[in-house]
């Protein structure tokens, strides 16, 4: 049975929080579902559904549930025990029309009083105008993302979720700005 | 010297009496501070490490050590002043039509001409900075913060708007900083300005650029902003001009304008005894505001015959100032060395408006303050499409056509009384609010240009000393003009080319109005029929670096890379990822590394990160439909748990993927594809998914998974510590796929043989990805297992005659060239390709993949990868090697090519040429060249 020292983060080479503005969340796991079922087998075991395209979802677990196409979602824990391994544990019986996605990439979080400065330097959309409950896809220093805003004010969060191989480039990036931006 | 905070470089430089700043880029002739704005590119500086500073722009700092730009031997003995006096022997375009004879002479001359030319210097020996780039929004944008600029701001901010407002000086407020009579005006629209929440200001800040939708380039000291606008207001103002008179450039004369912002904004005398020229109103605020300053004026000289109408002439008259109406400035008198003025001498006009020499009067003085007219400040305006229109009425142009979402406020416009500014600024704020539906009542017409006209028509006077400059940047003068259009260069574009007007670092500020006027009297045409030159970026120049800026250029880490790095990897670019080329050890070369690396896979064992593979999951009821279609094989009977061969073509069969598919269940496959091609190969299935609308769900799985090749004769026996599922030879044959665990994780085992050996390929989560690489090394261990780079893997798959996609083929390489006929099922009803590859069996085949061949210890030369086969007999190219290995796990050198079918038959002889010229000479053999029976690897 894997354990959790199996995992390693994709910014692990990146010792300690450099920044304060710029973190991994580490403990996040992510599971995927896409296929034309994927709405009524979610309803069909009343989970969290996002009406809309690019909707997000908090579960009651506090998981995020993300609906990213027609029938496609991306679902994301913070710790065992949650909604990613309750989906897990489902699909292990037969699910026809529902395809399982690996889903590794890696969550970075941007924040703080240099964030709207970071996103200035890394983005051509307004991030501080779009949307809480909401999933942006664009790019962040050139990587693709997709980008879930939280909260307002000081206690604005991006949560920026970006493919593990191309996780050290924008988290090594976004802390060279943030260095350059908090001087 | 001293200089007060708020000081520019040349304000600073003035009022330490220092006039003499520059010399000009042809001649070497000594420059002064001459516009104080920006316009000019007299006062250019270097201080060692930044050059082009621009003295009106920069601001003073402690301890700056500046140098004119354009010197040898410093300002005052500038090697090159000598050049001035050889004026008659380059006359306008002589670059063109001179050092030709002898032949040998020209390049010789250019080499010459092009250490000579040029001004600042770079300092090599900088590193490089990296300057930040960002992104902003707004609703409106104005640009200009004179008093129409402000009353825009304030109008579109109070609908609601959010305003960006832009100024390229240090401070708000343009001419009313400068200009008598602004300071209370400057101080309520300030203070509003400045506490109005919508408002933010940019100081310091130039629009550079204007772009399609509204995207302006914005550059301040240290960066680029890349601006997103709703709507546009320019209120960038009027520039003004020079007139042109012999030695109307010599340090000392100036534009008024200039003259009273040392006053101003500087608290700087500019001169002690000073003649003004002017021809509008303007001329005779700026003689009352030198006179109230302590300057003796010794004549006010206006070109008008009527003079001034205003209450301003009886101003002049009463505090004593001399008037001169219907009368010019024929020449500046100066010093020997032309660095200050002595006096002017001034001649009355006759009734065509040309001076009467016999009538000159001299007048001493040490300063001249020319105030003849203005240019609309339209480059950015012109850069966003609004054309213009020559207004007879005011002598300027004026805008004639606006696209939406742009407005224009102010002296752009033609309007030059203050309250007329204001009501065009407030017109044009609120019609920019309107048209982001913020404002819904009936806007106020703008104010139109009405006389009398600030702008003489025709501010130019010839002289037969030929030193009255129309262009202070190239050092181009009246005579240039006649010359250049009696040579035909007779339109504004030629002329502007030929003579390099407005082809200077002002960029034709002070020079492209008295230039059209010129061209438009030599051709005998209006203004308007003579038309402008097209304004393009950069309003002012920028620097390179800050539009290099910071670069984005990602690079894809596979979860494995740390260790490779960690363990002496030699990481390069392969695409968008680094991988190892090889692992470096002590008192190894490179080859002796790669063959080791290679060898140790044949003999044992080897461990290789492929995560860079394409990984692609294809579901759904109609995917063996969709994957028949896309490849040329057949996969319907593909067992559950079997894997495939698969090419894919394009619509006209060129191969442009090859990997394998493999059957992980009744509707779910798990395809591989080339690590640099599998993005777009990605976009294409997703294409032919929608183009079809087939019920297939297609996943892009490559920066999620991992994959890792162990291969080698003991491949299984360390596998099989490590996993649940089966691996011996009858329950996992070759090209089986299992689904299982491996080191306790979730993992798909594929037994493939790219390299030739027994092997398997584990495809995991990324994220478990070291932990599983660290114990199969553990698991190793025993039997000396070590890490292969990509270039080894490169040299067994080749000995194995593998081909790679994009490598071995190009872009029209069809299966039967590359050899790969045998993929294609048989009695498909359609693939991509199909119909082309129908015609190409039929056609004679023009190039074959072969293997090649040297002899062991091969004393020639060998080639590299893309020399060329040639036949010696007819001198003809018969083919190319694509790929080789010089030192190889069989002993001998290998490779593969693409032939020529004549010399294509295994046995024959060829010859290859290498970069110097020299012969290679290889055999043809038949692929693999190792293993032909496939008894390693299945």
């Amino acid at each position: 049975m894997e354990t959790p020292s199996t995992r390693r983060s994709a910014v692990a080479a990146f010792t300690g929080d450099p920044h304060p503005g710029v973190s991994e969340l580490a403990h996040s796991e992510k599971i995927g579902l896409k296929g034309p079922e994927v709405e009524s087998w979610i309803k069909r075991h009343h989970l969290p559904w996002p009406a809309a395209i690019y909707e997000v979802l908090e579960s009651d677990d506090g998981s995020l549930v993300a609906r990213v196409g027609t029938g496609e979602v991306i679902v994301e824990s913070e710790g065992p025990g949650k909604l990613v391994d309750q989906i897990e544990g489902l699909l292990e019986a037969s699910a026809p029309g529902v395809y399982r996605v690996e889903q590794q990439s890696a969550t970075l979080l941007l924040r703080g009083q240099d964030a709207p400065a970071i996103c200035a330097q890394t983005c051509g959309v307004k991030l501080s105008r779009e949307p809480t409950g909401k999933i942006l896809y664009t790019r962040v220093a050139g990587i693709s993302c997709g980008i879930l805003p939280q909260g307002e004010g000081e206690a604005r969060t991006y949560r920026l979720w970006v493919d593990y191989s191309y996780a050290p480039a924008l988290y090594s990036t976004l802390v060279e700005i943030a260095s350059d931006v908090s001087e | 010297m001293e200089g007060y905070g708020g000081d520019v470089i040349s304000s600073a430089l003035y009022a330490g009496d220092i006039r003499f700043v520059g010399r000009s880029f042809k001649y070497h002739r000594p420059r002064g501070s001459y516009s104080l704005a920006d316009h000019d590119a007299n006062a250019l500086f270097s201080d060692g490490t930044r050059t082009h500073l621009r003295g009106d722009a920069v601001a003073a700092a402690n301890g700056m050590d500046l140098r004119a730009v354009n010197t040898r031997g410093g300002l005052a003995k500038d090697a090159l002043r000598i050049t001035g006096k050889f004026g008659r022997f380059m006359p306008v375009g002589f670059y063109y039509k001179a050092f030709f004879r002898p032949k040998w002479l020209f390049p010789q001359a250019e080499k010459l001409l092009r250490r000579v030319a040029g001004l600042g210097e770079i300092n090599r020996s900088l590193p490089s900075t990296c300057s930040p780039k960002d992104y902003d929004w707004c609703d409106v944008l104005v640009v200009g913060s004179g008093p129409s600029g402000m009353r825009a701001a304030l109008a579109a901010a109070e609908c609601g708007a959010d305003v960006l407002l832009v100024e390229e000086s240090a401070r708000i407020g343009g001419s009313l900083g400068w200009q008598r009579g602004g300071e209370s005006l400057l101080q309520d629209l300030g203070t509003r300005v400045t506490s109005e929440a919508r408002i933010r200001i940019r100081t310091g800040t130039m629009a550079g650029v204007v772009d399609a939708d509204h995207w302006i380039g914005l550059f301040d000291e240290t960066r680029l902003t890349k601006l997103r606008a709703r709507a546009v207001v320019f209120a960038t103002g009027a520039i003004e001009q020079p007139a042109v008179f012999q030695n109307n450039e010599v340090p000392g004369v100036m534009l008024a304008s200039a003259a009273l912002r040392l006053v101003h904004r500087y608290a700087v005398k500019p001169f002690d005894d000073a003649v003004i020229l002017t021809a509008n109103a303007d001329g005779y605020r700026a003689a009352l505001d030198l006179h109230a300053a302590g300057t003796r004026i010794a004549a006010l000289v206006d070109l008008r015959p009527s003079g001034e109408t205003s209450p301003l002439a009886d101003e002049a008259t009463a505090a004593g100032i001399p008037l001169r109406t219907g009368c010019t400035i024929y020449e500046a008198q100066c010093m020997k060395d032309k660095t200050s003025l002595s006096g002017a001498v001034l001649c009355p006009l006759n009734a065509d408006g040309q001076p009467m020499l016999d009538r000159g009067e001299p007048v001493s003085c040490d300063g001249i303050a020319v105030s003849v007219g203005w240019m609309p400040n339209s480059s950015l305006p012109g850069q966003a499409g609004v054309t213009f229109t020559y207004n007879e009425v005011v002598a300027q142009f004026v805008p004639e056509s606006i696209p939406p979402a742009v407005f224009l406020a102010g002296r752009v416009t033609g309007i030059y009384e203050i309250d007329d500014r204001l009501r065009s600024g407030e017109a044009a704020g609120l019609a920019a609010a309107q048209a982001l539906g913020l404002h819904e009542e009936t806007l106020p017409s703008p104010p139109k240009p009405t006389g009398p006209a600030p702008s003489h028509p025709y501010p130019v006077f010839a002289h037969p000393g030929k030193k009255n400059f129309v262009d202070f940047d190239e050092d181009v003068h009246l005579a240039d003009f006649a010359h250049a259009h009696q040579e035909g260069y007779d339109s504004v574009e030629l002329m502007k080319r030929y003579s390099t007007v407005g082809m200077g670092p002002s960029q034709g500020k002070l020079s492209n109005m008295n230039a059209t006027r010129i061209v438009a009297r030599l051709n005998g045409q209006s203004i308007n029929e003579t038309g402008t030159t097209t304004a393009r970026p950069f309003t002012h120049p920028v620097p390179i670096g800050h539009l290099a800026g910071r670069r984005f250029h990602p690079m894809r880490h596979t979860p494995i890379h740390d260790w490779h790095v960690a363990h002496d990897g030699e990481m390069i670019h392969a695409g968008s990822w680094y991988r190892p080329e090889y692992y470096r050890k002590a008192g190894e070369t490179r080859e002796q590394r790669l063959l080791a690396e290679a060898t140790a896979v044949r003999r044992s064992l080897g461990l290789i990160d492929l995560s860079t593979l394409g990984k692609l999951f294809i579901n759904g009821p109609d995917a063996v439909e969709f994957l028949e279609r896309i490849y040329t094989s057949r996969f319907a009977k593909l067992a559950v748990g079997k894997q495939r061969y698969a090419v894919a073509l394009d619509e006209s069969g060129v191969v442009v993927e090859d990997g394998v598919v493999a059957r992980l269940a009744e509707d779910v496959f798990y395809v591989t594809a080339t690590s640099s091609g599998a993005e777009g190969f990605y976009r294409d299935l997703q294409r032919w998914a929608s183009i079809w609308a087939m019920n297939v769900t297609l996943v892009n799985a490559t920066g999620n998974l991992a994959a890792i090749n162990i291969a080698g004769p003991r491949s299984r026996e360390v596998i099989a510590k490590l996993t649940d599922i089966d691996v011996s030879a009858e329950a996992f044959p070759y090209l089986g796929v299992r689904e299982g665990r491996v080191a306790g994780v979730r993992a798909m085992l594929l037994r493939v043989g790219f390299v030739g050996e027994l092997g398997y390929e584990v495809h995991l989560p990324a994220s478990r990805a070291m932990h599983v690489w660290n114990a199969l090394l553990d698991e190793g261990k025993c039997f000396d297992l070590h890490p292969f780079g990509i270039e080894a893997q490169r040299m067994l798959r080749m000995e194995k005659g593998h081909l790679i996609v994009g490598h071995d083929t190009d872009a029209l390489t069809n299966p039967v060239e590359a050899d790969v006929v045998w993929s294609i099922g048989k009695n498909k009803p359609f693939f991509i390709g199909q119909r082309s590859l129908d015609v190409i069996k039929n056609q004679p085949l023009e190039r074959k993949l072969v293997g090649l061949q040297w002899p062991a210890g091969y004393p020639g030369p060998l080639p590299e990868e893309c020399h060329l086969v040639i036949d010696v007999a007819s001198d003809q190219i018969v083919g190319r090697v694509t790929s080789i290995a010089r030192r190889s796990t069989i002993g001998y050198p290998v490779g593969m090519g693409l032939l020529h079918p004549e010399f294509a038959k295994t046995g024959t002889r060829v010859t290859i040429q290498v970069d110097n010229g020299t012969l290679s000479r290889a055999k043809v053999v038949a692929l693999p060249h190792y293993d032909p029976e496939n008894e390693r690897q299945t």
